[in-house]
């Protein structure tokens, strides 16, 4: 040992060499590997966006699956439809220059733009627009949802090469807010390649690739028949995680978070000469449901009772950052009928112990199961509400299930008491009139309020009936609106033009420019 | 016991190992509640449309038949399809493989590059201290989660000094430059923490050496002691220390899926993250299957190895004297 000690003295320098080689041959990998970083893009002057997004989609077939991350990349960017929702709610020309609604409300005829043309060359004119209501209404492998809006559909048929009319069964007012979604998204008819992997539209971009667990990359549409597109390349980028999109976002890597799941994050982009933090809204609305099969929940006044025991202001602030609208019912503020009822069966603890106790239920007689999905806003949420409600002598208990397992138990097969899951469909109100759908809500009132809105006469009695029907469901508690999510949207500074709201599924590429 | 033997009876261990593994994979990923039909359609699918996938993806079989159905396709190399793409299983494997590997080897070699050196300079100057510091050094870092680790890294490398890519992946084929950049921080990560566990056995190991009469033969015939370490001491050292990386390839592969989440790198990790979310269990099986596969052919190479570098073992066992 001696020895050993000894030697190693007499070759101090030895070592340290041999360290400082290796340490050196390391570092100059890594700088090796740095500079191209710090420059991108430089060899081509390509003008490129980069967006993180949180689900990725499973294939880019809007059709025959019903993820929203499907749309989020495709409608209006890559597929247009006929009329389009703007970012205050309000329907807008696309591939229609103008329509014209038949007094009953049972025709509308559409006349297209005449310039409109696909990717491929051909024009988008009324037989196009006709092979594609055809298409959806022989195809029986389209998503149910699809199948429900194309239902009230009777035909389709071309008046002129760009005047098409659409016959319904009855009139309906959600009818031509579905069509500028993906049932009225216009696919190439002639087509033939797998819709999966491949597109076929008339928007700006094209579908380039799809890798798998990575990202989804349009092209530029060098065809584009309206304003072209301002980008060469746009690549969406996903990572369910929110924090590595963070991170991306401080390095540079990203120019766009489209919408920041993390909403603690947002002082971390407070530079202003650096960021631009663009705050909105969106259509999801954070509902904790209630599971109208479970007897006490079936009593109007235990449901105004778990209502009145949540301090839904301090909810957001707790949970999402103060981030997001109070709305008390199934609409957000860019629906036309939106209003502020978060006021119905207001905040009263000492209230809500009192309707418990008129119901039946002595304090800590009644004991509920909260079975959320694992994401971040249910998980937060979950915990604030086991805690108000035990405050007001209801027992909780909280159980977290991935969100495969959610669908399968909660969403199916109704296993639970409460739970809290976001609805991010534009203008969902109709679920509540679908007792079969996992609230098992069965108020043939409400479904009949909600069918006589639906095919009113005129927009306008259209809109406020639909305002009685929202009242209607904040009045008997039908389930309890946490919040609206917030439409948290992050760039560059040098980015402009994305949309403040969040009124459809897509992320409308067709305003944003770079600097 | 004769070497042909030898390399028979690990072959053996190697398929029995297999044919439990895949057993196992099986059971445990069909216990798992929810089923991808409902994933596949979606929140607005009726139980009928439901009940008509699975029986269109045969998961309506008997769980036997499944098992065997999905066994006989390995042997004869099909893994079968995902349910969710339809795309055959090997065939979303194979860059997800790339990727790990990729992340796998440059951990391993850098970890090597730190541990050796490192270790070395722990065992001359185990008594000072630059040993004390670097004994120290790998207490920390073995303490230190790979997660945490990898987050500080980007903190540092990518948020603050912009110098490379915080997450994602570009392949090779598309731009090399780009594609390292992007490897350097994960493999760091990996190679920092498993350098940490290395350490301590490079450390001992040399400090063995240190006290064998081949070293101190060296020595006193006027070597220096990184001449004589050099010469003599790491292929003895290599034995152990090669014992230890086999075990290791198994934590190695753990830490590399958990890198591959911060570092959002399309590998086996995030395919196997996202298949058991999806409930895609051909893709959660074939994944598993696969990292089985490799552990367990590491070990039986491991083992293998030790007649390339002590040619004593494989005297002995061309002698029949050995022992396995």
């Amino acid at each position: 040992m001696t020895y050993a000690a000894a030697s190693s003295r007499r070759s101090r320098s030895i070592p340290t060499k041999a360290l400082a080689a290796t340490v050196g041959l390391v570092l100059t990998l890594i700088l090796a590997a740095c500079t191209p970083a710090a420059a991108p893009t430089t060899s081509v002057a390509k003008r490129t966006l980069t967006v993180g997004a949180t689900l990725e989609p499973a294939s880019m077939d809007p059709w025959h699956n019903t993820a929203a991350s499907i749309p989020q990349v495709l409608l209006y960017n890559v597929y247009e439809t006929l009329v389009k929702v703007d970012s205050t709610g309000g329907i807008k020309p696309l591939l229609a220059q103008a329509w014209e609604v038949s007094p009953d409300r049972t025709t509308y005829t559409f006349h297209l733009n005449p310039a409109a043309k696909f990717a491929s060359g051909a024009p988008v004119d009324a037989a196009a627009v006709v092979a594609n209501i055809n298409r959806l209404k022989t195809d029986a492998k389209i998503t149910e949802t699809l199948r429900a809006q194309l239902a009230v559909v009777a035909g389709a048929e071309a008046t002129g090469t760009d005047q098409v009319q659409i016959n319904l069964t009855r009139p309906s007012l959600m009818w031509l807010y579905d069509m500028s979604s993906t049932l009225g998204m216009i696919l190439d008819p002639a087509f033939t390649g797998d819709l999966a992997t491949a597109s076929a539209g008339s928007g700006p971009y094209a579908v380039k690739t799809h890798t798998q667990g990575e990202s989804v990359v349009l092209t530029n549409n060098t065809k584009y028949w309206g304003n072209p597109a301002r980008f060469d390349e746009v690549t969406f980028r996903y990572s369910t995680d929110p924090n590595p999109q963070v991170a991306s976002m401080l390095s540079g890597d990203l120019d766009v978070i489209s919408n920041l799941q993390s909403p603690d994050a947002l002082s971390q982009f407070a530079d202003a000469s650096q960021f631009t933090t663009t705050t909105g809204t969106t259509n999801g609305e954070v509902v904790l449901g209630l599971n109208h099969d479970n007897k006490a929940l079936a009593k109007l006044e235990v449901r105004q009772a778990l209502t009145m025991a949540i301090n839904r202001r301090d909810l957001i602030d707790t949970v999402w950052n103060g981030q997001g609208t109070l709305i008390g019912s199934m609409a957000v503020p860019t629906d036309p009928w939106y209003e502020d009822l978060s006021g119905t069966n207001p905040y009263d603890p000492a209230k809500a112990k009192a309707l418990l106790k008129d119901a039946g239920y002595a304090p800590n007689t009644l004991s509920l199961r909260l079975r959320v999905p694992v994401v971040p806003y249910a998980v937060k949420s979950a915990q604030y509400v086991a805690s108000q409600l035990r405050d007001i002598g209801v027992k909780v208990t909280v159980e977290e299930l991935d969100f495969t397992r959610w669908l399968d138990e909660v969403f199916t097969k109704g296993d639970y008491d409460m739970t809290i899951v976001a609805h991010v469909e534009a203008r969902d109100l109709g679920k509540f009139a679908n007792p079969k759908y996992y609230w098992h809500y069965n108020d043939p009132k409400f479904a009949q309020l909600y069918t006589a809105a639906d095919e009113a006469t005129s927009e306008e009695q259209g809109d406020e009936l639909m305002k009685q029907a929202t009242k209607y469901l904040a009045d008997q508690a039908a389930a309890i609106w946490l919040f609206a999510l917030p439409n948290l949207v992050i760039t560059k500074s040098t980015i402009t033009g994305v949309a403040q709201n969040a009124t459809t599924l897509s992320f409308d590429l067709t305003t944003i420019t770079s600097r | 016991m004769h070497l042909a033997l030898r390399i028979a009876r690990r072959t053996g261990v190697f398929v029995v190992s297999l044919l439990g593994a895949s057993l196992l994979i099986f059971l445990l990923t069909n216990a798992l509640p929810g089923d991808v039909a409902q994933v596949l359609l979606g929140t607005d699918a009726t139980p009928e449309a439901v009940a008509q996938l699975r029986a269109q993806l045969g998961l309506d079989r008997p769980l036997p038949v499944q098992y065997f159905s999905w066994l006989g396709g390995i042997l004869v190399g099909d893994f079968g399809s995902s349910h969710l793409s339809g795309l055959p299983v090997l065939t979303l494997l194979a860059p997800r493989i790339a990727v790990t590997l990729w992340l796998v080897l440059f951990g391993m070699i850098g970890s090597l590059l730190i541990a050796v050196p490192a270790g070395m300079v722990a065992a001359l100057k185990r008594r000072s201290w630059p040993g004390f510091t670097i004994s120290a050094a790998a207490q920390l870092g073995m303490a230190v989660p790979v997660f945490w680790g990898g987050i500080l890294l980007v903190l540092v490398f990518a948020v603050w000094l912009h110098w490379l890519p915080a997450n994602g992946y570009v392949s090779l084929a598309t731009n090399p430059a780009q594609w390292a950049a992007h490897l350097v921080l994960p493999s760091l990560t990996l190679a920092l923490v498993q350098a940490a566990v290395l350490i301590r056995y490079v450390r001992s190991a040399f400090i063995e050496v240190l006290n064998e009469d081949y070293y101190r033969t060296a020595r006193s015939i006027g070597w220096t002691p990184m001449r004589a370490l050099f010469r003599h001491g790491i292929r003895n050292a290599s034995i152990s220390l090669v014992t230890v990386l086999g075990l290791q390839v198994s934590t190695v592969l753990v830490g590399a899926i958990v890198v591959e989440s911060v570092f959002t790198l399309p590998g086996l990790g995030s395919l196997l993250l996202t298949a058991v979310n999806q409930r895609d269990l051909l893709v959660v099986q074939g994944t598993v299957m696969f990292l089985v596969l490799a552990v367990l052919a590491i070990s039986a190479l491991v083992d293998l190895s030790y007649l390339l570098i002590d040619p004593r073992q494989a005297a002995a066992s061309e002698q029949g004297e050995g022992s396995a």
